[in-house]
């Protein structure tokens, strides 16, 4: 089978599109900086930049002696553009080559086509056919077919629907871009679809449906408002007062003229200044019937166009099969009905009238075969040979700009670059490349910043690649990144210890803002001497708080409180640290309104004495569990190490009940020094116990749980658990018990979740909770609960019943533990 | 996941109108000074989108020129030098993007702005 050419262009006045046909579907491209599928045809040069695009777009209206558009209604002139900036001119021809050249870089697949498919209008003579043909091969292509645009977008509607039986009919296609009206008469006669007869008006679109609602709705609305002496005037003059508004107000007229295709009415923002100085704002809201009201006249005018298209031909509208829509403005509901109410057609909305014209075309250029035959073509192909490039910058910064240079050696002869910056928000713009080039490089802070440099040929094409990498804000200045992860305390309810939730990763780059919200988990009752700590430690976060380095704690006093703060009450927690490494912790207590914060800086090192012999006294009862439970478990050597633990931990409870809390001497850091030494020769014993013990129950609790989705879970569970089994080569080989703990309690979670759904499941439940009948809160409603419980296992009433185990369980007292101080060390979880 | 593949998704759109609508009332909230407390809110559910990475980026008073293809801009007034952004329509977002090359953001939304010459004013 010969190769087909495959790609398409819709080469349009306002807009251009690329699409490609492979196996029977049509991919349209996006533009890579932007994502959309449109690329203006616009092309501005600025500071020797070639910017093609919407970024050329902007410059149109300020800067017309170098920026170009609508050059497609010049093609086949003898005419060109004066392009002030680069004191020359540029040919209609160039000026599309340039615009083709920029769609291929939309191909994200790399491929570089030689041959496409380009648009022309209906209207196009041979002339103007063949420049745009010139154009193509400008940019590269070797085979250039040109198509007429009521063809491609009749070819598909053809080839979206099926059993349309077109032959021998004809159809008008209408076709209201954004700055353009098209309409053409398209008959098919024995299999040949040809362009009968046309009309247009190169002035018409959406554009001006969008300045109308300004002008007619909104901007007599405002002047009902505020004091103006010439509210327009002020709005479209350049020099005018109010310039900027007009450009935000025909942004807001567009959306609500894209929300009004879909519904009855929307609401335009509006605020800015009267000439008094008074604010005037105000929600306008626009009704269809508003905007249709506007923009009636314009498309009776399309109407009338269409009229004529029939008179001329001798045709009744019978006559035509269809009307079919193309370009954005035809999804306007009034323009379909009216067509329909003025001419009796049917309208044909069946395509997307966006990219209509593209995809028609993907579809003929996937049926028309390649033929690479040498053609004439004006552009030279001269050979650069091997390119050597010189690149030097430097890869760490602190400003917000880096100068990039490349000495090239080779012939640089029609050759540009192009710098790209990875995250999409900035690009260079085509230049030309000449031995040295040099470029201010944006940079956004605190980030990594991947540049790509291309090397284009004349076509476009890339010949050489360097990516460049420049650190802002990263490394250069000692002491910027954190040397340690700072931690949170919280206190572990389930195991009846505390745990660290890492509040800012080592490495990170200073300074550093984050926010958490925590739970309260224990009530405190105001004005007594309770309190919450909000605790920040320093170090290892997987590893557990007494091992770290005590960076501060924030007391939430009862004292300070208007009123008691309840369980499970939220706080808001900022922690930020500035560069020289203070730490601030700010809490907002919702909903009784006080804040506390303080600052925390490593010259100024607090240590809270009661705290501090509280934790001696939880690592000493720590270390005697542990010895106990190695002995138990015949570990000699962890029992060795313990046992020679637990000789200084005693000491420094000792020592510790003797400070006073206000211990003015350096005493209690060198305590707290001691402690986190032994309890990070306590951690270092015990971790491979703790791994191996989460590691066993992550394996057991994966099996059992894998069986349980096998049997009866949902395809969202088993892409929730193949997720997690996907990544437990990362958890399994942690050190981090934290990580490994949450995936065992995700496993967890997910087992009760399909659990619920078993009867046999909620009925053993519902006996195991009847058989804790006694120590239920409240034993009335516990009893009303059982009946009921019963009632629905009789009923087989499965949903309801795991409603009365839900309410049973929350009767429930708390699990009181022997380790209640730990429990509550922090009061936040 | 595939950023261009994120962005172009049409399931996105409701989540990028919900972050220009979080955007608005941030602003409005600044404006008004004395709802601290519905600031906080705000706050909150800024901190909440960046959890999922989601990064609103205000690009008003920054400066603009040629190269910067993360806003879609009207420039206002008669000069097109020294461009300063004065009027955001829509604010820049950016995706917090976490894989083997490390963190690094991916713009999903450019930016919609008026942009000035300093020299007009």
């Amino acid at each position: 089978m010969s190769k087909t050419i495959n790609f398409g262009i819709d080469l349009g006045t306002t807009n251009s599109l690329i699409a490609k046909f492979n196996k029977g579907t049509v991919e349209v491209y996006k533009n890579p900086v932007g994502f959309k599928e449109t690329l203006p045809s616009v092309v501005a040069f600025r500071n020797d930049r070639i910017l093609v695009g919407e970024r050329g777009r902007a410059y149109l209206e300020k800067d017309p002696k170098s920026t170009v558009g609508q050059f497609k209604r010049k093609m086949g002139t003898t005419e060109s553009f004066k392009i002030k900036s680069l004191d020359q001119s540029k040919t209609p021809i160039e000026l599309s080559a340039l615009v083709l050249k920029e769609l291929k870089t939309f191909i994200h697949t790399g491929e570089i086509p030689e041959a496409v498919v380009i648009t022309i209008p209906a209207s196009f003579d041979m002339v103007q056919s063949n420049a745009t043909k010139e154009a193509g091969l400008q940019a590269g292509f070797k085979q250039v077919v040109l198509l007429q645009e009521p063809i491609a977008a009749s070819l598909a509607y053809a080839n979206k629907t099926t059993g349309n039986e077109l032959n021998n009919s004809q159809w008008i296609v209408y076709d209201l871009g954004g700055g353009t009206f098209d309409v053409a008469l398209v008959r098919i006669s024995e299999g040949e679809l040809k362009v009968i007869d046309h009309e247009g008006d190169n002035f018409l679109g959406g554009a001006d449906f969008d300045a109308l609602i300004v002008e007619r709705i909104v901007v007599p609305a405002i002047a009902k408002k505020g004091q103006f002496a010439d509210l327009l005037d002020q709005l479209k003059s350049r020099s005018g007062r109010l310039n900027s508004k007009w450009y935000a107000l025909l942004a807001a007229a567009e959306e609500a003229k894209m929300e009004l295709s879909t519904k009855s009415s929307t609401e335009i923002d509006v605020e800015l200044e009267d000439d008094d100085g008074e604010t005037i704002s105000m929600l306008l809201n626009v009704t269809r019937s508003d905007f249709e009201a506007v923009i009636k006249d314009a498309v009776d005018a399309t109407a009338e166009m269409l009229r004529t298209i029939l008179t001329r031909n001798s045709l009744q509208p019978s006559d035509l099969k269809f009307v079919l829509m193309v370009g954005g403005s035809t999804y306007i509901p009034l323009v379909r009905t009216r067509i329909n109410e003025l001419l009796g057609i049917p309208v044909n909305t069946d395509i997307d009238p966006t990219n209509a014209i593209v995809i028609g075309s993907a579809y003929y250029a996937g049926n028309k075969p390649l033929e690479l035959e040498p053609m004439k073509s004006n552009a030279e192909s001269p050979s650069h040979g091997l390119l050597k490039l010189k690149v030097s910058y430097n890869k760490a910064s602190q400003e917000v700009e880096e100068m990039f240079s490349v000495k090239v050696d080779g012939d640089v002869n029609g050759l540009a670059y192009r710098i790209l910056r990875e995250d999409g928000g900035y690009d260079s713009g085509l230049k030309q490349l000449t031995s040295r080039i040099s470029e201010d490089l944006p940079l956004l802070p605190d980030a990594y910043n991947s540049f790509t440099l291309k090397i284009l040929d004349q076509h476009n094409d890339p010949i050489a690649v360097e990516s460049i990498q420049i650190a802002q804000g990263k490394y250069s200045v000692a002491g910027q990144m954190l040397p340690e992860d700072l931690s949170l305390v919280k206190d572990d309810l389930q195991d009846g210890d505390t745990k660290l939730v890492q509040v800012f990763a080592r490495n990170t780059i200073l300074p550093a803002k984050k926010k958490a919200t925590v739970d309260v988990s224990k009530t405190l009752v105001h004005g007594t001497d309770d309190e919450i700590r909000i605790m920040v430690v320093e170090g290892s976060s997987s590893n557990h708080f007494s091992s770290n380095k005590f960076v501060g704690v924030l007391l939430v006093s009862a004292k300070n409180l208007k009123r008691d703060l309840l369980k499970g009450t939220e706080i808001d927690l900022t922690f930020e640290v500035s560069e020289s490494r203070d730490v601030t912790i700010h809490a907002y207590v919702n909903p009784s309104g006080p804040e506390f914060s303080d600052v925390f800086s490593p010259k100024d090192r607090r240590v809270d004495v009661k705290s501090l012999a509280e934790e001696i006294g939880m690592l000493e009862e720590k270390i005697e569990q542990e010895l106990a439970e190695a002995v138990n478990n015949e570990n000699y050597e962890v029992a060795n190490v313990l046992e020679k633990l637990s000789v200084p931990v005693q000491e420094l409870q000792g020592e510790a009940v003797l400070l006073t809390l206000d211990d003015v001497t350096d005493h209690k850091y060198k305590l707290e020094d001691r402690k986190r030494k032994i309890a990070q020769e306590l951690h270092q014993a015990t971790s491979t116990k703790r791994i191996d013990g989460l590691r066993s129950e992550y394996i057991e609790a994966r099996d059992e749980v894998s069986e349980l989705v096998k049997e009866s879970g949902n395809d969202i569970e088993k892409r929730q658990l193949q997720e997690i089994i996907n990544h437990e080569h990362v958890f399994l080989t942690t050190s981090s018990t934290q990580r490994l703990a949450d995936h065992v309690s995700k496993l967890r979670s997910l087992q009760f979740q399909i659990l619920t759904r078993s009867p046999d499941f909620l009925i053993g439940w519902f006996k195991n909770l009847t058989a804790k009948r006694e120590t239920f809160n409240d034993q009335i409603q516990a009893k009303n609960l059982i009946e009921a419980g019963k009632q629905h296992i009789d009923g087989e009433d499965f949903d309801r019943l795991l409603e009365v185990n839900r309410r049973l369980f929350s009767l429930l007292p708390e699990q009181e533990q022997e380790s209640k101080d730990m429990r509550h060390f922090t009061g936040i979880s | 996941m595939d950023v261009k593949q994120i962005s172009a998704s049409e399931q996105l759109k409701p989540l990028l109108s919900a972050l220009c609508q979080l955007y608005e009332l941030d602003r409005k909230v600044q404006k008004l000074g004395e709802l601290e407390s519905l600031a906080r809110h705000v706050e909150k559910m800024k901190a909440a989108f960046e959890e999922l990475g989601y990064r609103i980026e205000d690009p008003h008073g920054q400066s603009f020129n040629e190269t910067r293809v993360d806003l879609e801009a009207s420039i206002a007034g008669s000069s097109t030098e020294d461009l300063v952004v004065t009027e955001v329509i829509k604010p820049i977002i950016r995706l917090v993007v976490r894989d083997s090359k490390g963190e690094y953001t991916k713009i999903i939304q450019r930016g919609v702005v008026v942009v000035e010459s300093r020299n007009n004013n």
